[in-house]
């Protein structure tokens, strides 16, 4: 079992109601599934996504990964635990403008002290499997969307996580960009990577092994 | 990772151009500001520590009442204080400075300033000597020390050990010894030494060995730590007034001991040596250099925080993606250090550019040497300070964000991140208030003393001392300057009424309280005074020819109460003064004969046929002619000597040239202050405008004027110019205050000062942000909507 979420509540009071975000989710994820979390726009969707990388808090419920309880974890270790474990793919590809592609790669392993010369080695792997080693001194601003999608995605995946939260990843891309994402996920899937991404295509949905369908925070 | 926050830091730094060209453009500036004006602070408090024994040596001082304290001391009283008191090494004594007339083969200069100093100077004081025998040199009576600008201008590339010089066309003195040059932080400024023995010839101070006549600096070299603890040097003080008491009971004079070290800066003495700094002045320029620093930190974070939205992505990105709180601060904190090292390199290129010109300015002769290795470490602690101030604002607040909040859009900011910036906008302009109203001030005061009506006409007085010959030959100079026109119009006087440094306790008048210890300072003046300055006689009669013989004496307004008296019933009253009794015949109005920082004290004039000075008026269009036929006048009578004149008013403007010299320095780092505000109001403007960018377009669409929202967007940057203005008011009002009250004579702090103050500032910044805030007017609103 990777992480289990149980009776997980999220809400915020606005005008002294009492609004949910989350209501009463349960969810357990077994290692190498591929699972689509579905629904309307407001439907918590992200906000799950982002609980679930723990980058949110909840209000109420137990959040267990790797057999740690997460919800009674202080910042500072869930911090390390979700960066040991954990990568994001974000819809609009969050890389850092001011750095070249084999730099934007680099950074998550600064981050985690690896010597200079295993983070050239990491990289350049990287580069190679992803077939980018031409693009690595470009800038974003250089690349075509569904390139940046693929060093965002080169990027979660340069420190080996377990897992990998993708927040509606070809959402700003064109069709066959976004084709040739979903089949890169698939084959990182079959390669034992847990992935979970939020999608509003069923298209999207389809390649991976479950869908969740949320409603106004509720898991139906 | 190091490499990885340089680069990104000047990645941000390329791409924003105009923001970092703002932020590296203020740092500098202010520390290109700082770094001068603490070279001009370390030059000031440095005088006279080159003195190997600096602080074991202290100079006597004379107090006579509260208002009337001087830097001399009797000369028998320090010859014999050594030998009553065991702690003290050796006593030194140095005659006031003067000029003298120097010839060497046949060449003449007129050379200063010269001192007589005895003959342990060289032991007491230290000025290395580049040739000659230091133990020596001052031994024999017509022995001189010159110093080597001196040599090299009498003798060339010779070496001028054992040459002669004759002085004042009489004595020849033989040169025993070359001094380095006089560094320009030593309260000495010398050409010259001779040695005390000859002076002691014919000075009947030091023949006599006098105790109640005032005329020498005296100098104390004590063991060492013998007066080292506030209690053992209030014992001393206590033990040389006692001695004093003894030997001179008759006078109730207060000594005291100045430490040399704080001759240059604490000294508030009468009859001093020329060139004195304040420590007031040190302590504000010190104050002020900080606070332009300050000033410009403050732009960098309120830009940085400003900014804070763009670089918030980032943020959030690096902690997503693993970046720990500690990494981000030290990232932020980088940034900032390298920008301010930046800058520093920067400053460093701006103070080698304008250290001529601050020379000028401030009429000293800094250097900027980098070899030094205490500048290299001033420099690097202020690029680091300034470094860390202006990051950690930055640095705090950015790290602070929570990842998800800021990726998913944009960054709220905060309402007390808007209040700090707008403290720190506020402080940025009371500064600006405050020194723009200290300047104005400091301005209005110095014209005001230029200006100010002394009691007499300054104008068009030519003055030309008594010089070699001419002292003997007062009456032939009297007879030919009366029969020229241009001339005749002419008084010769002991002291020009511009600094008068005499004072006597020797006066008595019927009634006088026995116990009464008043200080009257005295002039000794021909018959034509008081017409030649055109001062007003407010009852009785100028002096005649027999004055003298009569002991006749003109006393002034303030006299006149001192004594009790009125107008009417003064006149005829008998005066003694220094044992000469006499009768008043004359009042003459109030007029400073001191500077304007002294109030006006009891005036004796006293007729005298012969004196230092003759003085001439002429008139506005005669100036040149007068001195043409003065010139041939001196020359007839005293050839050997160079004829020097000067004007009063001249003299008079120079004793206020520290005044002046502060309140140009003041002004220039005021606008610079305004300056390095303003830059980074242009910068915080931009900024608020951009991220009202949409607000801007849908209230253009709605059809809000251009105006009206230059008018919406200025106004808050008013309001804080407004509160900047109101809180500086108090503090300006009570710093200059306190400055005015050291003149007895000054202007009263008048409102409007203060409103044109504020008001210039208001119309600074007005237009600073009113540019920005006009070019988003005028944009076109679907640009900021399609944006969204």
């Amino acid at each position: 079992m990777l992480l289990q979420l149980n009776n997980i509540f999220k809400w915020v009071n606005s005008g002294g109601q009492r609004i949910f975000l989350l209501k009463d989710i349960n969810l357990n994820v077994e290692e190498g599934e591929f699972i689509s979390i579905m629904g309307p726009s407001g439907s918590g969707k992200s906000t799950l996504l982002n609980v679930i990388g723990m980058l949110d808090a909840f209000d109420e419920g137990e959040y267990n990964f790797l057999d740690e309880s997460v919800h009674t974890l202080k910042e500072k270790h869930r911090a390390n635990l979700y960066k040991e474990y954990i990568g994001f793919v974000f819809q609009s590809y969050h890389l850092l403008d001011e750095l070249t592609v084999k730099e934007n790669l680099e950074m998550p392993l600064l981050y985690k002290k690896f010597k200079g010369s295993e983070r050239k080695a990491m990289v350049a792997d990287m580069l190679d499997r992803f077939n980018i080693v031409g693009k690595k001194d470009l800038f974003p601003a250089q690349l075509s969307g569904g390139q940046q999608q693929l060093v965002g995605i080169a990027r979660a995946l340069i420190s080996s996580p377990k897992l990998i939260l993708a927040d509606e990843p070809t959402g700003n891309l064109n069709s066959k960009q976004g084709e040739e994402i979903m089949e890169l996920f698939k084959q990182l899937n079959n390669e034992g990577v847990t992935i979970i991404q939020v999608t509003h295509s069923e298209k999207n949905a389809e390649y991976g092994s479950r869908v969740i369908n949320l409603l106004d925070g509720r898991m139906i | 990772m190091l490499r990885n926050h340089i680069r990104t830091a000047w990645r941000n730094f390329v791409k924003n151009k105009w923001y970092s060209l703002l932020n590296i453009g203020g740092l500098t500036i202010g520390m290109a500001c700082s770094i001068l004006i603490l070279l001009w602070v370390q030059n000031e408090s440095s005088y006279d520590t080159f003195h190997s024994n600096v602080d074991n040596i202290y100079r006597l001082t004379a107090e006579a009442n509260e208002n009337f304290k001087a830097a001399v001391s009797p000369a028998g009283m320090v010859e014999e204080l050594p030998n009553q008191i065991p702690e003290i090494k050796s006593s030194l004594r140095l005659s006031a400075p003067f000029e003298a007339l120097v010839e060497i083969d046949d060449q003449k200069f007129k050379e200063g300033p010269v001192f007589y100093a005895d003959p342990n100077f060289l032991d007491v004081f230290t000025f290395p000597l580049i040739e000659g025998e230091s133990k020596t040199a001052l031994d024999s009576p017509d022995g001189i020390l010159i110093t080597e600008v001196t040599a090299k201008k009498y003798f060339g590339a010779e070496s001028a050990l054992g040459k002669t010089i004759k002085i004042d066309n009489g004595d020849t003195f033989t040169v025993k010894g070359v001094l380095a040059d006089v560094p320009s932080n030593s309260h000495l400024q010398f050409n010259i030494i001779i040695p005390m023995t000859y002076h002691a010839k014919n000075d009947s101070d030091l023949v006599n060995k006098v105790w109640n006549s005032f005329n020498f600096y005296g100098y104390f070299q004590f063991e060492e730590s013998a007066i080292s603890t506030p209690e053992k040097f209030s014992k001393m003080v206590a033990k040389i007034n006692q001695i004093y008491a003894e030997r001179a009971p008759e006078y109730e004079i207060i000594f005291n001991l100045q430490p040399l070290k704080d001759i240059h800066l604490h000294s508030d003495l009468q009859i001093d040596l020329p060139g004195h700094g304040n420590i007031q002045y040190v302590n504000i320029f010190f104050l002020v250099a900080f606070i332009i620093l300050i000033v410009a930190c403050i732009n960098y974070m309120n830009l940085a925080t400003a900014r804070s939205s763009r670089r918030a992505k980032e943020v959030g990105l690096r902690k997503v993606i693993g970046a720990g709180r500690r990494q981000l601060i030290l990232q932020f904190l980088g940034e900032s250090l390298i920008i301010s090292f930046l800058s520093l390199v920067l400053a460093i290129g701006l103070v080698y550019l304008f250290l001529p010109a601050f020379n000028h300015l401030s009429q000293k002769e800094l250097v900027f040497s980098l070899t030094d290795p205490l500048l290299w470490s001033t420099l690097l602690f202020i690029a680091l300070i300034t470094g860390l101030i202006s990051g950690s604002y930055p640095a705090l607040f950015l790290s602070g964000f929570k990842p998800i909040k800021v990726l998913k859009g944009r960054l709220k900011l905060s309402k007390y991140n808007l209040l700090f910036r707008n403290g720190l906008v506020v402080s940025q302009f009371v500064v600006s208030v405050l020194l723009l109203i200290g300047t104005t001030v400091i301005y209005k005061q110095l014209t005001f003393i230029k200006n100010k009506n002394l009691g007499y006409d300054k104008s068009n007085l030519v003055y030309v001392p008594m010089e070699g010959e001419m002292w003997g030959k007062q009456d032939a100079l009297k007879a030919a300057l009366a029969e020229n026109p241009l001339t005749n119009n002419f008084s010769i006087i002991s002291d020009l009424p511009a600094n008068l440094v005499t004072g006597d306790f020797d006066i008595h008048w019927e009634g006088k309280d026995p116990n009464e210890q008043i200080l009257f300072p005295s002039i000794r003046a021909d018959e034509n005074f008081l017409d030649v300055f055109q001062m007003t006689l407010l009852n009785g009669r100028g002096f005649s020819k027999t004055s003298s013989e009569n002991n006749d004496y003109i006393i002034n307004e303030t006299a006149v109460k001192v004594m009790g008296g009125n107008l009417e019933n003064i006149l005829g009253k008998t005066l003694t003064f220094k044992e000469r009794k006499g009768t008043i015949i004359g009042v003459v109005k109030d007029f400073n004969y001191k500077q304007l920082q002294y109030a006006i004290e009891p005036l004796v004039i006293r007729h005298g046929g012969f004196g230092n000075l003759a003085v001439v008026r002429t008139s506005p269009k005669s100036t040149e002619s007068t001195i043409a036929a003065l010139e041939n006048i001196y020359h007839t009578l005293n050839p050997a000597y160079p004829m020097v004149y000067n004007f009063v008013d001249a003299n008079l403007d120079s004793q206020y040239k520290g005044e002046q010299q502060m309140g140009s320095i003041f002004k220039v780092f005021a606008i610079l202050a305004i300056f390095i505000s303003c830059l980074g109001l242009y910068g915080l403007s931009a900024f608020m405008t951009e991220q009202r960018f949409k607000e801007i377009g849908v209230r253009k669409v709605l059809g809000a004027s251009a105006l009206r929202l230059v008018n919406m967007l200025s106004k808050d940057f008013l309001k804080l110019v407004f509160v900047a203005f109101v809180l500086a008011i108090p503090i300006a009002w009570y710093v200059m205050s306190k400055w005015l009250e050291e003149y007895a004579f000054h202007i009263e702090l008048q409102w409007w000062v203060f409103v044109l103050a504020g008001f210039t500032v208001l119309i600074v910044a007005l237009s600073t942000v009113s540019y920005q805030s006009l070019k988003a007017s005028l944009a076109n609103p679907i640009k900021s909507l399609r944006t969204e």
